[in-house]
């Protein structure tokens, strides 16, 4: 097994995807004809639309827009529902139900189901941004205030755009380091007020596969309280097939870092990005729900994935990783090395 | 930004979008109005050394004006509006009140291109660029007065054209 | 604008689009209110050019068609600094493998007992992460992107 150099690069979002850039650079120019709105009412905004899709009755069309691996722009549309406090997203055999505490997802092929959390709270919005009310503007046809969220450098890394009348996210946009958008959510139409609740569709009690929280991890597992730029560890959770799963927050964005025993097979892995964080192998996916990282620390094969800009999750990885020519064994090197060529293990 | 100057980069980030407002209310398509951009953004780039710290955006409508005047002079307009709108915009929107603002909007629009240029002019540096008669006035170098008689000539012939349009008075 | 140019006599109708954007002097000002009260034509007028400057004013906010930023802004030469850090690392990398196989080659060939490949399961992970990260968030955001096909499974 030979280790492949292969760098993102000259990736420039397509059509659609610039459009939304320049939507980024419109915020930013708002200028005096914009709302001055204060940090502290752009944060309220933002944690008040944390909940409002559980709190208001709403039904519309989500599209999901995203940038894969090779750059091309993919686009899904999904129905979306919700009202006395349960909601549907999707339909048939690829949807997620749920209520305030329980979630159900089933993608096709696979199913996962959380019952509560049993971690800490969340930090603020603006903990680790800087918040901004930027204007407004029409998102599927209702009137929306944009709050952009900056980083340190000072460049938007996300935008925001909520219901006036209901404070409920209507638009989310991420943004990578060049300030090119890399993945959104938006409501193509939606209604509000008036919708009937969707009927209870979550599996019954005998369905027991939800992952538990647990204080100590298990033997040969890492864990970090503070990882990449502000995410702070919020919970600690055993998997049913034995994976534990570290949940962090930045108050804005989330991120998750799986970790399971065993050997990770590069070859068996999808294409993705091959790449080195900080010295350790690692090969990136662009995901619609985010960017997900894999790489493996002896024995451990960990996987990253958050729903953050790019660069925060690799951050995390870069952390997580933690010392950075020790991501496989001085033996594994030299087998790699000899052997990597004829792809014999 | 150094001393209160912001570099080139920074303007067209920063306020890119504003520039690209004025130039197509000014043009009236998105073909004479990117040329007038990268043209303004060009002359910025020249000028920022010359820049006073102010109002920024008042300098850049008096940049993006001279020049689209500059090209009216030379009449190189080129075909109109090759572009499609940005999709963000144009995805279909449930509510038929939206339909209507964006017909309005539109006519408001074709209204404006179809104004002389010397009464346009004015009219968008003052509704879009919110710029103050003054510095029209020294933006187009013209007297107080005829900025004043020219908007509101502009506004007048805007509302003859638009007065036929149901509901709109 | 000062309207002390003119007396109230000599005011035309271009003093109230003067007027509506608020460039009169108080005198001036104070000059058309007064005519303004006495004359119903002038007053329409005025409505009416109210109108039209709402109208142009309200105009949506107009985006520069897709990729002109990106054309605009294209850095010519600006290096790729994580791309190179990234390089580097992989040079250095290499070097010390190259070390490792000479001290192999020295020492023979090397059995190393692994254990068992594993693979991430992507859509377990995503699908958990996103059901975790909507309990406290928002639903739709969180959870629309672990509904859509991705394709990229092992």
């Amino acid at each position: 097994m030979s280790p492949t150099v292969t760098q993102r690069g000259g990736r420039r979002p397509s059509a659609a995807l610039g459009a939304l850039v320049l939507g980024a650079l419109c915020v930013t120019g708002l200028g005096s004809g914009a709302d001055a709105g204060t940090p502290d009412a752009a944060e309220e905004l933002l944690v008040k639309a944390r909940k409002t899709a559980t709190v208001e009755s709403f039904a519309g069309v989500v599209e999901v827009v995203w940038l894969d691996d090779q750059g091309v722009e993919h686009v899904e549309r999904v129905g979306a529902r919700g009202a006395d406090g349960a909601f549907v997203i999707g339909i048939g055999a690829r949807k997620a139900v749920g209520d305030e505490n329980e979630r159900f997802t089933n993608s096709g092929d696979e199913h996962t189901r959380w019952k509560g959390h049993g971690g800490t709270r969340a930090p603020r919005p603006g903990d680790s941004w800087d918040l901004e009310i930027a204007g407004r503007r029409h998102v599927a046809g209702r009137s929306a205030t944009v709050v952009v969220a900056r980083g340190d450098d000072g460049l938007v890394r996300a935008r925001f755009a909520i219901d006036r009348e209901t404070g409920q996210l209507l638009r989310r946009a991420v943004l990578d380091e060049q300030g090119d958008v890399v993945r959104v959510m938006r409501f193509v139409s939606i209604i509000t007020g008036g919708v009937d609740a969707p009927p209870p569709a979550m599996p019954g009690d005998g369905f027991d596969d939800t992952p538990v929280a647990i204080e100590t991890l298990p033997s040969g597992f890492v864990s970090r309280a503070d990882a990449g730029s502000g995410y702070r560890l919020l919970g600690q959770y055993l998997q049913p097939d034995g994976a534990v799963q570290l949940y962090y927050s930045d108050g804005l964005f989330t991120a998750s870092v799986f970790q399971r025993s065993g050997r990770l097979d590069w070859d068996a892995l999808p294409p993705g990005t091959p790449a080195a964080i900080d010295g350790v192998r690692a090969r990136s996916y662009s995901m619609p729900t985010g960017t997900l990282v894999v790489w493996s620390d002896r024995d451990v094969v960990l996987t990253a994935v958050g729903d953050g800009p790019p660069d925060a999750v690799i951050g995390i990885v870069a952390e997580m990783s933690g010392n950075p020519s020790d991501d496989q064994s001085w033996f594994d090197d030299v087998t790699d090395f000899v052997f990597g060529p004829f792809d014999w293990e | 930004m150094v001393d209160g100057i912001p570099t080139w980069e920074e303007v067209a980030r920063e306020h890119g979008s504003f520039l690209y407002r004025v130039a197509y209310r000014l043009a009236g398509n998105h073909d004479d109005a990117q040329d007038l951009v990268q043209e303004a953004l060009l002359r910025v780039r020249k000028g920022l050394e010359r820049y006073e710290p102010g109002s920024l955006e008042g300098w850049l409508a008096r940049i993006v004006t001279n020049v689209f005047l500059d090209d009216v002079r030379r009449r190189k307009r080129r075909p109109a509006d090759a572009f499609p709108d940005d999709p963000d915009r144009v995805l279909p929107e449930s509510p038929s009140a939206e339909a209507s603002s964006s017909e309005l909007s539109q006519e408001v629009q074709d209204a404006l291109a179809a104004l002389p240029t010397e009464f346009r002019v004015p009219v968008v540096l003052c509704d879009v660029a919110d710029q103050s008669y003054e510095q029209i006035a020294a933006a187009l170098d013209i007297p107080l007065g005829t900025v004043r008689s020219r908007i509101h000539r502009g506004r007048r012939l805007l509302r003859d054209a638009l007065t036929d349009r149901e509901g709109f008075e | 604008m000062s309207g002390t140019e003119f007396g109230a006599g000599e005011m035309d109708e271009s003093f109230l689009s003067a007027y509506l954007d608020g460039e009169l002097d108080a005198v001036a000002r104070a000059a058309l209110d007064a005519r303004l009260a006495e004359s119903p034509d002038w007053r329409a007028e005025l409505a009416a050019l109210r109108t039209v400057r709402d109208a142009v004013r309200s105009l949506p906010l107009v985006d520069a068609p897709p990729g002109f930023w990106d054309r605009v802004l294209a850095p010519e030469d600006v290096v790729d600094l994580a791309a190179a850090r990234r390089g580097r690392v992989w040079v250095s990398r290499w070097r010390a493998l190259a070390g490792a196989a000479a001290a192999a080659a020295v020492m023979g060939v090397v059995f190393v007992p692994r254990p068992e490949p594993v693979q991430p399961a992507f859509a377990k992970i995503t699908q958990s992460h996103a059901e975790r990260a909507s309990l406290g968030n928002d639903v739709v955001t969180n959870l629309a992107g672990a509904v859509v096909p991705v394709g990229i499974e092992p």
